[in-house]
């Protein structure tokens, strides 16, 4: 185990059972501290003025409001602050309403998808650290919207945008396709350059590519 | 899922400063039409009677020089007329005549004409109009001219009656207008509040019963692997646990989507995004919304009520275009019209949505059920709907509703 400090946690979940399950969770698992659990806006306001924190984990639809808007309002005095949304719903594109600089450091996840423990922890991980993390069952099921600058993406490119959405590195997507991480270089480099992404190397270009899978994907539904 | 707390919309009541204020100026208001009537009227009346009194009543004296000599008198009989009619308005201002009941009132004006006409012929003794005139000459003016103090304050009074009357009328209707438009907007807060929890139960309660279900059936599935029940047994389960994830993923979140859009809580721009998403992806669609559209709406107290208006609107663009007219292309676009649209400020502003496609076009006689009942719904919120030809080949279907103006 390496000696960074622990990764500190905000909770804001309503009901109650889940947020006692998802407290347990972060509590137990080593390199995470939960400092603080709110059921609504009001609390949660009120605690993450009192408590220093890596990252947020917010479930969107709160009794006094709504999660998102919540993140965004407490980003704005705590820009590093990392925020993991967590919805019944699908609405992922509620992150195409962030102006591009307050995109990184959001992760989406859907309480309905089979997100798992470790899907959970990696997408704390990947938030506190600034980058992004899509949900990967919705993404998998995202298909490109016909005449999208999506839609011009190869198979392959495709699968390493979606992997790149995940909030895996290149090393990671180099790792998962089997290729060397120079090839992942190249092959996100023409997913940008198709999707009209400026790569500035930074995290805004990844989060902004990985967002064209949301603008542009049409999530095909296992049922419908 | 607990239901979002919202504050009450505002109520009819008027505050108790701004009624005395407006209850000052009425009064006043009223005041000014009772002297202003009864004051043209005795002032006309004045000037008749002295030039009627010279002139007509003497025409045997109608020459010239009789005339001349009649002269000197005439301010002075001009003056005695002006003088009482001043008293007489003075006296109905001094006992607020406008105010009494008509009884009161009606002893106030018989009180202030016999005085004044009185005071009259005084004067006109005073100033030798008269140098002592018989008892029934002084009779006549004084009661004819008590009559006509009488007479002017009576109409005046009644002007002032029928416009209190008219004025009751129209704030009568204007507070009815009010209150209906007050129990509409409660109605309407109530029903997005109902429709709100009831999608929140079917998206938080039912859609996680079905997991449970599944993770259920999931249980009995590997039992039955493992105690090797039939084929036909286990597809049996896995069919139930097919419908059972179909109707969580597909049936629950249409039927939420029915009551509740998802995002028009948040914001047009995102509740639009959210419909766009969900059309397949063999659909060419794109959508474009203004942020000024959000900030008009965003202006009134019923943001969420006209989101709902406008993205049911697009959502009926968007159904008929792939319904009926088999497009491939929709293009989606959401603005302002009208109003502040530069930011002047002034004019009503109007959200725009435009939902144009490149299917078969408009059909022959349009039987968009659903487009009757936008229009509807649009209607009651003051806005509209029209089809009309697309530049794309297809339908254009725009949609209005009005937005609160800028502050």
């Amino acid at each position: 185990m390496s000696a960074e400090p622990a990764i500190r946690v905000i909770l804001v979940e309503d009901q109650a059972l889940f947020r006692s399950l998802l407290s347990d969770l972060v509590r137990a698992e080593p390199g995470f501290e939960l400092v603080a659990a709110a059921g609504g806006i009001a609390e949660a306001r009120a605690l993450a003025a009192n408590a220093e924190a890596d990252v947020m984990l917010l479930d969107i639809e709160l009794p006094d409001g709504n999660g998102f808007e919540l993140g965004r309002e407490l980003r704005r005095a705590r820009p590093g602050l990392g925020v993991v949304l967590l919805s019944s719903h699908d609405v992922m594109e509620l992150l195409l309403a962030l102006p591009d600089g307050e995109r990184a450091g959001w992760s989406y996840l859907s309480k309905v998808s089979s997100t798992s423990r470790e899907t959970l922890l990696r997408a704390l991980r990947v938030s506190a650290r600034g980058a992004s993390m899509l949900d990967p069952e919705l993404l998998g099921r995202l298909r490109p919207r016909r005449g999208s600058a999506l839609a011009g993406l190869t198979p392959r490119q495709l699968h390493a945008l979606r992997l790149l959405a995940e909030g895996l590195s290149n090393a990671a997507i180099a790792r998962d396709m089997g290729i060397s991480s120079h090839s992942v270089d190249n092959l996100l480099n023409a997913v940008y350059s198709t999707l009209g992404v400026r790569d500035d190397g930074d995290l805004n270009s990844r989060v902004a590519a990985a967002l064209h899978l949301v603008r542009d994907g049409a999530p095909g539904g296992a049922g419908a | 899922m607990s239901p979002r707390a919202r504050s009450a919309p505002p109520t009819a009541s008027t505050p108790t400063a701004s009624t005395s204020a407006l209850a000052v100026r009425d009064r006043a208001d009223d005041r000014r039409v009772l002297l202003f009537t009864a004051g043209v009227l005795l002032t006309a009346f004045a000037i008749g009677s002295t030039l009627q009194t010279i002139f007509i009543y003497r025409p045997e004296r109608i020459a010239t020089s009789e005339l001349i000599a009649e002269a000197p008198q005439l301010p002075d009989r001009l003056m005695t007329n002006l003088v009482t009619v001043a008293i007489a308005l003075l006296l109905a201002a001094f006992v607020r005549l406008e105010e009494r009941r008509p009884v009161a009132a009606a002893g106030a004006v018989l009180a202030i004409a016999l005085p004044v006409a009185l005071a009259r012929h005084g004067l006109q003794l005073l100033l030798g109009i008269y140098v002592a005139p018989e008892l029934d000459v002084s009779l006549v003016e004084v009661f004819s001219v008590a009559a006509v103090i009488v007479v002017a304050l009576g109409l005046a009074l009644a002007q002032v009656r029928t416009r209190v009357r008219l004025r009751e009328h129209e704030r009568a209707e204007a507070e009815h207008r009010l209150r209906a438009s007050t129990a509409l907007a409660e109605l309407a807060a109530e029903e997005i509040r109902v429709r709100r929890e009831v999608a929140d139960g079917l998206h938080g309660t039912l859609q996680g019963r079905l997991v449970l279900s599944q993770a259920a059936i999931d249980a009995i599935q590997r039992r039955g692997v493992e105690e090797g029940w039939s084929e036909a047994a286990l597809e049996q389960l896995a069919g139930v646990r097919r419908d059972l994830e179909r109707m969580r993923e597909h049936d629950v979140r249409e039927l939420s989507n029915l009551l509740y859009p998802v995002g028009v809580d948040v914001s047009l721009d995102h509740a639009i995004r959210a419909l766009v998403r969900r059309v397949p992806a063999e659909i060419d669609i794109t959508a474009e919304v203004a942020p000024e559209a959000d900030l008009a709406l965003d202006r009134g107290d019923d943001a969420v009520a006209q989101r709902i208006a406008v993205v049911r609107g697009v959502e009926e663009g968007i159904t008929n275009a792939l319904r009926h007219g088999a497009a491939t292309t929709i293009r989606v676009a959401v603005g302002v019209s009208g109003g502040d649209v530069g930011g002047a400020g002034g004019g009503e502003t109007r959200v725009r949505a435009t939902v144009e496609d490149d299917g078969i076009g408009l059909p022959d006689s349009p039987r968009w059920n659903g487009l009757a009942r936008t229009s509807e719904r649009l209607g009651l919120r003051g806005g509209r709907v029209e089809l009309a030809p697309s530049v794309l080949g297809g339908a254009r279907l725009e949609v209005e509703v009005g937005a609160a103006p800028s502050r």
